[in-house]
């Protein structure tokens, strides 16, 4: 992915928000990130794989509200994979997916994206204490908290679908 | 000569009889003619038959007879006589009965001008404390003969939270009554009590409209009784009904109606725009509701055993790291370093101190020989204003001492807690010190010393302890000798509440040292230095548990969530 990162900042970098919930807004994001700013039209193999990376996303998304481990698995190379998003209670895109970035490698397989999102973590109450006793009676001993974070994700092409190889929340 | 009547026990330290199934039977009798009332019966219901639905409840056939005579059909069973009391205010009709021969019964509210209704179904011996109330409350309306059913129902809600009355029953009976949670809530008995504490029992808020509310508790974990009335927050009426056994065992079993006075309103902090119209409160089960009981968790020991404990276990004294109730505390002072003193207490010990380093002193009485080496934690909180804590290895009761050393008066204030009491060995307790620090360069004062205050009461403060696991609560200073703690649920709205014993100290304006104890509960001593400058406390939690006894960092930051206007109710 690497390699690739270099040309694709020339070729293959675009704002992939707007282009990913808006297809007419993909020209105009693409035009203004690739070349440049020249403008150019994206190829249709392109799109489609952002537009499945997308549904990826949303995935991911809908089995963690779910908490459909299973099928979680499933959106990974590696099924332990799905580890990485343990304790992850909500997952939704910060400023409408404005910021989001995809590198979409050359060859079209692989990919890197870097997601702003506000994420809801639950975390069991680890404190003791009248307060912690309560919050555990009150929440099924458990604590959420919002944050706003970046999900970055490596991802490929595997058994004609794409999945997550690499996931972390920074 | 009006005279306040003082407990012997508070309501914390009654051992309410477990009364079996058969003595509340026996007791109930009474209220097959419906229950007693200080104002007269109205007869607005008199020779009416109506059909109540409710949603996944009950369908209630009530023909009143006159205003203490009604016959009600349950879910088209056979009619069953029994007497009622019904109350108004305005369009709200409250009438409450039971059901003769069994330890059921009902409150119902009907809003007249809508014709919907609430129903608490309310019964005995549905838990393993047969005399707590239990309840559920059913949400419909009254039949209207060819007219479709009203799609409006009453409903749970936040839109009562926050707020804080001064009720008086037709009865006499005077309380202060704080809604700071949508679960829970706080009341201070003034005239059955003597208004020094106040307590908490799990509840339920239930919006009629947009000024009729309807209010119900049960004082869980203490004598069961429910507590349960319509009230209007405008005219500041109530009408209601309680029922339960009192301390003696004696059924109380009466409708009421009460006047009062608004006292405030707390913050909330739920979501702009949440009015609270999903709420729950708890399981979706027939009469579940969250209710904190600490006694069930609370590792108790006689004194002997606790002694022994301790004997065996090293105490743990300001442990390392940060994390829990002291996620947010302080940075650990170096003011004290180098610095030799002595706190001279009125009518207390007179205790010298060296501080040899950031967490170790030695410290001994006046007039005796050996320094015994103690860890101790210090934070500044002001300029000058130290508060420092440690252990009084080698005196009777596992002391500690968390002192407030005020080096711009030379004044010092101590909490010294011990452990066990009366009525459980491992249960902390505390007495307030005053005192002058004594040390080269400083003049003490011959009179001046800090004071007990009620500046505090009546106020609200949210306390977040730790970010990372968003461990907050608010304190609510109830009276000038409870102290009541809330938790947050997920959406922000209050949640569980519990209560204890305090005392409030001035140190300097805005700046307050303040303790309470977990009595009944878990045992713990809590002393805080709250800085409304800073909005940041510090303090320590003075602990006795099977792990031997601990002294522990508590630190928060703080928000301002208002004040109740009760003051005035607790001078002498």
């Amino acid at each position: 992915m690497t390699t690739h990162t270099a040309s694709s900042r020339r070729r293959f970098f675009f704002e992939a928000g707007a282009a990913l919930s808006a297809p007419l807004a993909v020209g105009t994001a693409w035009a203004s990130a690739a070349d440049g700013g020249a403008s150019r039209s994206m190829r249709a193999d392109e799109l489609g794989a952002i537009e499945a990376i997308r549904r990826l996303e949303q995935k991911l998304a809908q089995h963690i509200r779910s908490r459909a481990r299973d099928e979680m698995a499933n959106l990974f190379v590696d099924p332990a994979g799905a580890e990485s998003v343990v304790g992850i209670r909500h997952l939704a895109p910060a400023d409408f997916g404005e910021r989001d970035v995809i590198n979409l490698a050359a060859d079209g397989h692989s990919a890197r994206i870097q997601l702003p999102c506000e994420i809801e973590i639950e975390s069991e109450i680890e404190a003791e204490g009248t307060l912690a006793e309560m919050a555990r009676l009150q929440g099924d001993g458990l604590l959420r908290r919002q944050e706003t974070c970046t999900l970055e994700a490596d991802l490929v092409v595997h058994g004609g679908a794409w999945r997550f190889r690499r996931l972390l929340f920074r | 000569m009006a005279e306040t009547r003082y407990p012997r026990e508070q309501m914390h330290r009654i051992a309410y009889t477990k009364l079996t199934p058969e003595q509340i039977d026996d007791k109930l009798r009474a209220a097959a003619d419906g229950p007693a009332s200080a104002s007269p019966l109205l007869d607005v219901l008199a020779g009416r038959q109506i059909r109540i639905l409710t949603d996944d409840g009950p369908e209630l056939r009530y023909r009143f007879g006159d205003e203490n005579r009604l016959s009600l059909r349950e879910n088209g069973a056979a009619a069953v006589d029994a007497g009622y009391g019904a109350l108004t205010i305005d369009d709200i009709v409250f009438f409450s009965h039971m059901v003769p021969g069994t330890q059921r019964g009902y409150h119902v509210v009907i809003d007249e001008d809508t014709n919907l209704v609430t129903v608490f179904e309310v019964w005995f011996s549905g838990y393993e404390d047969n005399r707590e109330v239990q309840r559920q409350a059913y949400f419909g309306y009254v039949e209207q003969p060819g007219q479709p059913a009203p799609e409006a129902r009453h409903h749970l809600t936040n839109r009562a939270e926050g707020k804080g009355y001064y009720w008086k029953q037709d009865t006499g009976v005077e309380t202060l009554e704080f809604y700071p949670s949508t679960i829970y809530s706080n009341l201070v008995e003034l005239s059955r009590f003597g208004g020094e504490l106040g307590f908490c029992a799990p509840s339920d808020y239930i919006q009629v409209n947009d000024e009729v509310y309807i209010y119900q508790r049960t004082e869980c974990e203490f004598s069961g009784t429910q507590t349960i009335y319509a009230f209007d927050v405008n005219r500041v009426e109530q009408v209601g009904a309680r029922l339960g056994f009192d301390e003696n065992d004696d059924l109380e079993y009466y409708v009421f109606r009460g006047s009062g006075e608004w006292l405030g309103q707390l913050a909330k902090f739920e979501r702009f725009g949440d009015i609270g119209e999903n709420l729950q409160n708890g399981p979706d089960e027939k009469g579940a509701r969250r209710v904190y009981r600490p006694m069930d968790t609370f590792q108790t020991f006689t004194r002997a055993e606790f002694d022994r404990i301790a004997a065996e276990t090293e105490p743990t004294v300001f442990p390392p790291g940060r994390g829990g109730m002291s996620g947010n505390k302080q940075q650990v002072s170096d003011y004290l370093v180098g610095r030799e003193m002595t706190v001279r207490y009125d009518h207390g010990p007179v205790i010298e101190y060296r501080f040899d380093e950031i967490q170790s002193l030695r410290w001994r009485k006046e007039g005796q020989g050996n320094w015994t080496t103690a860890r101790y934690e210090a934070w500044q909180s002001a300029p000058d204003l130290v508060m420092f804590g440690h252990l009084l290895e080698g005196e009777p009761d596992h002391d500690c001492h968390m002192v407030v050393a005020d080096f711009e008066h030379a004044l010092a204030s101590c909490l010294h807690g011990t452990m066990g009491s009366e009525y459980i060995g491992n249960e902390a307790q505390v007495e307030n010190l005053f005192g002058v620090i004594e040390m080269e360069g400083l003049e003490a004062p011959k009179y001046r010393r800090h004071q007990f205050t009620d500046e505090l009461v009546g106020r609200a403060l949210t306390w977040n302890y730790d970010r990372q696991s968003g461990l907050t609560s608010m304190h609510l200073y109830t009276t000038p000798h409870s102290l009541s703690w809330i938790i947050f649920g997920q959406d922000g709205a209050g949640g569980m509440e519990w209560s204890g014993p305090a005392a409030y100290v001035k140190v300097r304006d805005g700046i307050y040292l303040g303790y309470w104890l977990e009595e009944a509960c878990n045992g713990t001593l809590g002393t805080i230095l709250i800085n409304m400058n800073t909005m940041h406390d510090c303090g320590a939690g003075y602990h006795g548990g099977s792990d031997g006894v601990r002294l522990s960092a508590v630190g928060a930051h703080s928000r301002h969530a208002g004040q109740f206007n009760v003051r005035k109710f607790f001078q002498l």
